[in-house]
């Protein structure tokens, strides 16, 4: 039995049960209460039909139930695949498919909105009360407060599935296990030299992986884990300000946001550490967040399957602002050119890394988990050069996603449904770039011979069956999708014809 | 409750409940990360589907817009007038 995150949080338990450990949204849960429920869970859903190994689909919030069934997962040996709790039912049909979903954890709203059809093979539960045909974790108060022995666990199972798409719209289940969760927890926890002093925020949602290394990050070492469900920049200082926040790892479209209140928000000089990550940072406003927070500054670079590859200081290389930074512990960073070779300082190319924080691989899909590897290098889809000192800096993407507030948006799954009405022939989802959200989603759009095709369609399509994030601000309706000279549609290449139309 | 109210507040909730003590008509849901910049457009075009309506831009900059009650105020007077 080798449980090593949740046995780090039950180590931190003991040594200082009464200690606070999660603040979230006005309720504090101690290390020893928290310790319990983790139990509690844990004996309810053996109790329940939750099996060693079974998949979880869980509509995450950022709230204390939700993170201690992350950790009683991390118990029994089970799997989560969190999801937006605003995805359309339809949608979370296709990620739980894919993810061989067997039960299902969600509030009631969830449950009412879309619980019926998914998961029927196993059982449902409900978070926050009754609900029919689910069971209420409320019960979960009659079970034992020891925690479960599970001896099959070996912390390489899956502990986490995170959804992304493939070209082809087909998803691409990014498997985690727990083993990965841990040494992730431990190059940052010794990189920023935490401890239990430390008050860690997370303020991004909790079905991303930041929002949980963060969590992560906290809890294992003893340390108070503080989480803001819902941000907005006033929010967020109010936030550090009333915990004291000294530790944060914030997307860069929150961090633009946050630095054009510094004059008038909340006092947040106890914070002691930043890090900036999920999008480049524009260097005017990182001179000016680190003019103004006067604490380290970090930014960091990498993707959901490698985790975070490198960091830098600013303060520590101030003449380095355009770079994301070096090699942390335990990873290497290699430029890859298009026929394989390694690239020469300043020259740009693929960003290949191979790093102790690699991810099992995409679900049950070697073949692009394969694909998704040069003999040991994992291959980002983004360009970039290293200089002479081996810093890397970030020039662009191969693969075409588009990052808006730091979520990945594939334009695959909103292509795939617009092309299911009959009135739309082509379509195309694109990035336009955006002072505040780093990145917003555009779509062009052709009719079907002879039919009308309004943006107002489009729009409503979208909000019927995207999540939030997925929504296009730009809807252009156009005869023709413009195409390169080998007839395929490129995003990468719409993104600035379009622009030019705006402007 | 009006159906309008209903439909709103059912929405907004879709990820976390509306805190217990407060006056609903005032509360400002954008001040308090309920939707946010990303999301508020989702919420427009799904307000505008359901209730037959169209909001233009300076509607949807009016501060009445991000509370409780503002919107279905907002909202009901158009459906009144027929829009």
């Amino acid at each position: 039995m080798k449980r090593l995150v949740s046995d780090a949080f039950f180590d931190s338990a003991e040594k200082n049960p009464l200690k606070t450990a999660i603040i979230c949204d006005g309720a504090s849960i101690s290390y020893g209460e928290l310790a319990k429920t983790v139990c509690r869970y844990s004996n309810f859903l053996l109790e329940n039909g939750v099996e060693y190994g079974d998949h979880i689909g869980i509509p995450m919030t950022s709230s204390i139930p939700c993170i201690a069934l992350f950790l009683a997962a991390c118990e029994i040996g089970a799997g989560l695949v969190p999801i937006n709790p605003s995805m359309p039912a339809a949608a979370a049909a296709k990620v739980f498919d894919s993810g061989d979903v067997k039960h299902l954890i969600a509030n009631k709203a969830f449950l009412r909105r879309a619980g019926d059809g998914l998961c029927s093979e196993g059982s449902h539960f409900c978070l926050d009360g009754d609900h029919p045909g689910a069971i209420s974790f409320s019960e979960s108060e009659k079970c034992s407060e020891k925690r479960p022995v599970c001896e099959a666990v070996t912390g390489d199972e899956t502990l986490l599935l995170i959804m992304t798409s493939g070209s082809t719209g087909d998803p691409k289940p990014i498997d985690i296990s727990q083993n990965c969760k841990h040494i992730r927890a431990k190059v940052f926890t010794e990189l920023y030299l935490l401890t239990e002093d430390d008050v860690i925020l997370a303020a991004t949602p909790m079905y991303h992986t930041l929002a949980l290394r963060l969590v992560l990050l906290a809890l294992r070492i003893g340390a108070v884990s503080v989480v803001l469900p819902r941000f907005t920049p006033a929010l967020w200082m109010e936030c550090v300000n009333k915990n004291k926040v000294t530790f944060t790892i914030a997307v860069s479209s929150q961090l633009a946001q946050i630095s054009e209140r510094l004059n008038e928000g909340a006092d947040i000089s106890c914070i002691r550490c930043v890090v900036s990550s999920s999008a480049w940072l524009e260097p005017a406003v990182k001179e000016r967040l680190i003019e103004k927070m006067n604490c380290e500054f970090h930014e960091i670079y990498g993707t959901s399957e490698i985790s975070s590859p490198t960091d830098i200081d600013f303060r520590m290389s101030a003449e380095k602002k355009r770079s994301v930074g070096k090699c942390v512990p335990g990873a290497r960073i290699r430029i890859r050119r298009e026929d394989g070779t390694q690239a020469q300082p300043y020259e740009v190319g693929e960003i290949t890394a191979d790093t102790v924080q690699k991810f099992k691989g995409y679900y049950k899909r070697p073949d692009l988990t394969k694909a998704a590897y040069d003999g040991e290098w994992f291959r980002t889809g983004d360009l970039g050069y290293v200089d002479e000192d081996g810093y890397l800096y970030f020039s662009g993407r191969i693969k075409e996603i588009i990052v808006t507030g730091g979520i990945n948006v594939y334009p695959q799954d909103i292509e795939t449904m617009l092309l299911e009405l009959p009135n739309v022939r082509e379509c195309a989802a694109f990035a336009l770039t955006d002072d505040s959200l780093g990145e917003i989603v555009a779509l062009a759009a052709s009719p079907a011979d002879g039919m009308e095709l309004s943006e107002r369609e489009i729009a409503v399509a979208c909000a019927r069956n995207l999540a939030d994030y997925q929504q296009p601000r730009k809807i252009f309706i156009v005869d023709e999708i413009p195409k390169n000279a080998m007839g395929k549609i490129s995003r990468v290449q719409l993104g600035e014809i379009f622009r030019e139309q705006i402007s | 409750m009006s159906r309008v109210k209903d439909y709103i507040i059912d929405y907004i909730q879709r990820e976390y409940d509306l805190p217990k003590d407060i006056d609903t008509d005032s509360f400002n849901y954008m001040e308090n990360g309920y939707i946010d910049s990303m999301g508020l457009i989702q919420f427009v075009v799904l307000l505008e589907d359901e209730f037959s309506i169209t909001f233009d831009d300076e509607e949807l900059s009016l501060p009445e817009f991000k509370t409780i009650g503002g919107l279905e105020k907002i909202i009901t007077e158009k459906m009144e007038a027929g829009q």
